[in-house]
C-alpha cells in the first residue's frame, strides 16, 4: 500500500496543467457554462480535436487502434485535470470511454475501420439510447422496436432523457428484436445514425439547462442490419460490459472541489471568510471531494489491477454526489440570493449539478443497494 | 498509488491479529468491565514492538495496527502507544499515554495513565502523572477516566506541536476507522440473523440504505487516513482524515443504535463498546466543527486564492 504518484504521471500533471491554461479561453474555467448549450458543445468539439491530435483524447485505447495504452492512474490524471478545468471534452466520454471500446471488442471490421478513427479524432459526438419512458433505473423494460426487413431493421418507440440528442451524429441504440420470459433477452444494439428518415429529436423542457434532456422518437425507421454491433438479441450482455468500462465513472469532484475552492475566495473577497460557521462549511464540502476522491481512487487501484466486482465503484459515486450537494447547499446558504441570480454560482451547483447529481448516469437508490447487497452482504430485498 | 496491502504489510497485521486472538475478545477477555485498561493486552503489543519507528513499523502500517486492534474494542489507548506517542516522541515513554486536548476536564485512561501528552499555546507537553493521586470520574462513554495528578510538566521542542497535532489527528482516524469496523460488524451480524414480519431485518431497504450511506463515510475515513499516514500527516491530510472519521463515527452512532434496536443497548449486545469510544473520541477532539476548522485554515489560509489541488 503506498499513496505516490508516480513522476511520470506527475510530469504529465505539469504538461496537461500548462496546456489547458495555454489553450482555454481565458474565463472558461470560473465561467460554468452549461455542459448542453449549443455554444459549449460546438467549442468542445473543436477543442477534443485538439486534444486528440496530442494523443490525449483517447490514450487508454490500443496502439492498433492508435491509443499508447495509458494506465488507468495516467488516465486519472488527464480526468482529474480535465474535470477541475471545465470539462472542456464536453459530450466526448461516452464515445472515447465505453462506445469506441465496445465497438473494438464486438463491432465487424467495417464498422471498427468507419467509427473508431472518428472517435479518437474526436470527429463525432455520441449520444445514448438506453432510457425509455417505463424504463429507467429498470433498463431491460425498454420496449422501442426492431423488426427485421430484408437488410434492415424497421424501428418504431421513443428514448427519453437523451443528452447531446441534438448535436450527436449517431446514437448507441437499444432496441427490442425479440420478446420472451427473460427481459434481458431479445435486446439488440443498433449503431444508428441520428440523420436516418423518422427519426425526430424534441426538447424536453428542463428546469436544469437549456437543452439538457431529450425526447428522441423512432418512427419507421429503417435502419440498414450492417448497423447492428453484436449478434440479434445478444445486446444485454454487451451493454453490461460497455458500462463496466464506466466503473470509475466522472472525476467530477475536481470540479466540485475547484468550486468548493472558489466558494472560499469568494468568502474572503466578501469578508465572509473569518466567520467560523463559514469555515466549517466549506471545510465540509472539502472533505467530501476528497472521500469521493481516495474512493474513486479506489476503483481504479481495482480497474488497475483487472477487478471488475464489488460495491467500490457504487461507494464512489454516491460519494460525488454527495460531494455535489454539499458544495450546492453551501453555495446556496453562503450566497443567497445574489448567488441564485441566473448563471451565478449558487444557481450552477445547486441547479445544474446537485440536483441532477443522484439521478444522471444511475440513480442514488440502485447505487446504495449495490453497497447494500455487494459491499455489506446484506440480504436480497424481496 | 496501490490499495493493496504488500507481503510485509500482510505479515504485521497477520502479527497483531495473533496477539489479539491470544489476549482480547470473546472469553479471552480478562476485564472485569467494559471500562477498564486492558493491561495485558497492552503490555503484549508493547513487547511484540508495534510502535511507529520501531522494527521498522511505518506509519501507514502503525496506523493500520491501530486500526487492526481498535475493532476489537481492545479497551487500551491504542494510537497514543502505537503511532502518536512514538512519532510526536521519538523515544520511550511510560505507559499508558493519555493524549488531552485540555487541562483539568476528564481524561481518558486517565486513571492509569503514567504519562499524557497535550498541546498548550503552540507548545506541547509531556507530563509526568501520579494514577495514585488521579480523581476518578464516572463515565459510560471512555474507559478508566479520571482527572490527572501531574507531578512534572515538560515543554517539548517547538517542532514537536505541530507533530503532536497533526499526528493526533491521524491517531484518532485509524482508531475510529478501526471502531466502525467493529461496530458495523456487530451490528451486520444481527441485521443478517434478526427477522421481522418474516425476513430479515437487513433486507428491508430503509435499512439498507442507511448503512450504505454509512459505509460511504466509513470507508472514505478510512483511505483518507491510510494516505494521510503514509503521507506523513501533513496538515491538511490530516485534518481531512480526522474530520471525514469523525463525519463517519457521528453518523454511525445514531445510525447503528438505531438499527439494532433496544437490544442494541444492552450489555450483552456490546455495540456500546465500539459506539461509546467513537463518541469520546469526537469529544476529545473538541467536535466536528475544530476539525472542520482546521482543514479550512490548512487549505485556504496557505494557499494562493483560487487555487486548485
Amino acid at each position: 500500500m503506498e499513496f505516490a504518484w508516480s513522476e511520470e504521471d506527475r510530469s504529465f500533471r505539469r504538461e496537461l496543467r500548462e496546456f489547458l491554461a495555454a489553450t482555454l479561453p481565458p474565463g472558461w474555467v470560473e465561467r460554468e457554462a452549461d455542459p448542453s448549450e449549443s455554444e459549449h458543445v460546438a467549442f468542445s468539439r473543436q477543442y477534443a480535436k485538439r486534444l486528440a491530435e496530442r494523443g490525449w483524447l483517447t490514450p487508454h485505447w490500443p496502439r492498433e487502434y492508435g491509443g499508447q495504452e495509458a494506465t488507468p492512474w495516467r488516465m486519472t490524471v488527464l480526468a482529474e485535470e480535465l474535470w477541475a478545468h471545465g470539462e472542456p471534452r464536453g459530450p466526448q466520454y461516452m464515445n472515447v470511454n465505453w462506445i469506441g471500446p465496445t465497438i473494438m471488442a464486438h463491432g465487424s471490421d467495417e464498422q471498427k475501420r468507419y467509427h473508431l478513427p472518428r472517435i479518437a479524432g474526436g470527429d463525432v459526438i455520441w449520444c445514448q439510447g438506453f432510457s425509455e419512458p417505463n424504463a429507467g433505473s429498470d433498463l431491460t423494460a425498454l420496449s422501442t422496436k426492431a423488426v427485421r426487413d430484408g437488410d434492415v431493421y424497421v424501428v418504431n418507440g421513443q428514448k427519453i432523457w437523451t443528452s447531446y440528442a441534438n448535436e450527436a451524429e449517431f446514437c448507441f441504440l437499444l432496441v427490442r428484436t425479440g420478446v420472451s420470459g427473460d427481459p434481458r433477452e431479445g435486446i439488440t444494439i443498433l449503431l444508428t445514425p441520428m440523420g436516418l428518415p423518422g427519426i425526430e429529436v424534441r426538447d424536453i423542457g428542463a428546469v436544469v439547462g437549456e437543452h439538457a434532456f431529450h425526447e428522441v422518437f423512432f418512427s419507421d425507421v429503417r435502419v440498414p442490419v450492417d448497423c447492428r454491433l453484436g449478434d440479434e438479441g445478444r445486446g444485454w450482455d454487451l451493454v453490461r460490459t460497455a458500462l463496466s468500462r464506466e466503473r470509475v465513472g466522472s472525476r467530477r469532484y475536481t470540479r466540485t472541489g475547484a468550486t468548493v475552492d472558489r466558494t472560499a475566495s469568494w468568502a474572503r473577497d466578501h469578508d465572509r471568510f473569518d466567520d467560523s460557521s463559514v469555515q466549517e462549511r466549506l471545510a465540509e464540502a472539502w472533505v467530501a471531494c476528497e472521500v469521493a476522491r481516495v474512493l474513486s481512487y479506489k476503483v481504479v487501484d481495482e480497474v488497475a489491477r483487472g477487478e471488475t466486482r464489488g460495491a467500490s465503484a457504487s461507494l464512489a459515486r454516491v460519494a460525488a454526489t454527495r460531494a455535489d450537494q454539499a458544495a450546492g447547499n453551501l453555495c446556496v446558504d453562503l450566497m443567497g440570493v445574489e448567488g441564485l441570480a441566473a448563471g451565478g454560482s449558487a444557481d450552477v451547483q445547486y441547479r445544474r449539478l446537485a440536483l441532477v447529481a443522484g439521478i444522471a448516469a444511475g440513480a442514488t437508490e440502485v447505487q446504495l443497494d449495490l453497497i447494500a447487497r455487494g459491499g455489506l452482504r446484506l440480504p436480497r430485498q424481496r | 498509488m496501490d490499495f493493496e496491502l504488500d507481503a510485509p504489510q500482510n505479515a504485521i497485521l497477520d502479527g497483531i491479529d495473533g496477539v489479539l486472538r491470544r489476549h482480547a475478545g470473546g472469553d479471552k477477555r480478562q476485564l472485569p468491565g467494559d471500562t477498564d485498561y486492558d493491561s495485558a493486552l497492552d503490555d503484549a503489543i508493547a513487547q511484540a514492538g508495534y510502535r511507529a519507528g520501531e522494527s521498522e513499523l511505518s506509519p501507514l502500517e502503525a496506523a493500520l495496527v491501530v486500526m487492526r486492534v481498535a475493532r476489537t474494542g481492545a479497551s487500551i489507548p491504542v494510537a497514543a502507544h502505537i503511532l502518536v506517542g512514538p512519532l510526536v516522541l521519538g523515544r520511550p515513554f511510560a505507559r499508558p499515554l493519555a493524549l488531552l486536548g485540555e487541562r483539568g476536564t476528564p481524561v481518558r485512561f486517565g486513571a492509569v495513565a503514567r504519562s499524557g501528552l497535550i498541546l498548550e499555546a503552540d507548545r506541547a507537553h509531556l507530563l509526568t502523572l501520579d494514577p495514585a493521586g488521579c480523581r476518578p470520574v464516572r463515565h459510560a462513554w471512555s474507559p478508566a477516566t479520571a482527572r490527572l495528578s501531574i507531578v512534572d510538566d515538560e515543554v517539548l521542542d517547538a517542532g514537536c506541536a505541530e507533530r503532536f497535532r497533526d499526528w493526533w489527528q491521524v491517531g484518532i482516524a485509524a482508531e475510529a476507522v478501526g471502531l466502525l469496523d467493529g461496530a458495523l460488524a456487530r451490528t451486520l451480524d444481527h441485521l443478517r440473523s434478526r427477522e421481522q414480519f418474516g425476513r430479515p431485518i437487513g433486507s428491508f431497504q430503509a435499512v439498507q440504505h442507511r448503512l450504505a450511506e454509512l459505509s460511504v463515510a466509513h470507508e472514505g475515513a478510512r483511505w483518507l487516513t491510510c494516505e494521510a499516514a503514509w503521507l506523513g500527516a501533513p496538515p491538511l491530510a490530516a485534518a481531512t482524515a480526522c474530520a471525514a472519521a469523525m463525519t463517519a463515527a457521528e453518523q454511525a452512532v445514531g445510525e447503528l443504535h438505531q438499527v439494532s434496536g433496544a437490544t442494541g443497548l444492552t450489555n450483552e449486545y456490546g455495540l456500546h463498546r465500539f459506539t461509546f469510544p467513537l463518541v469520546a473520541l469526537r469529544a476529545e477532539t473538541g467536535g466536528l466543527g475544530v476539525q472542520h476548522r482546521r482543514v479550512a485554515a490548512a487549505r485556504w489560509s496557505r494557499m494562493p486564492e483560487g487555487a486548485m489541488r
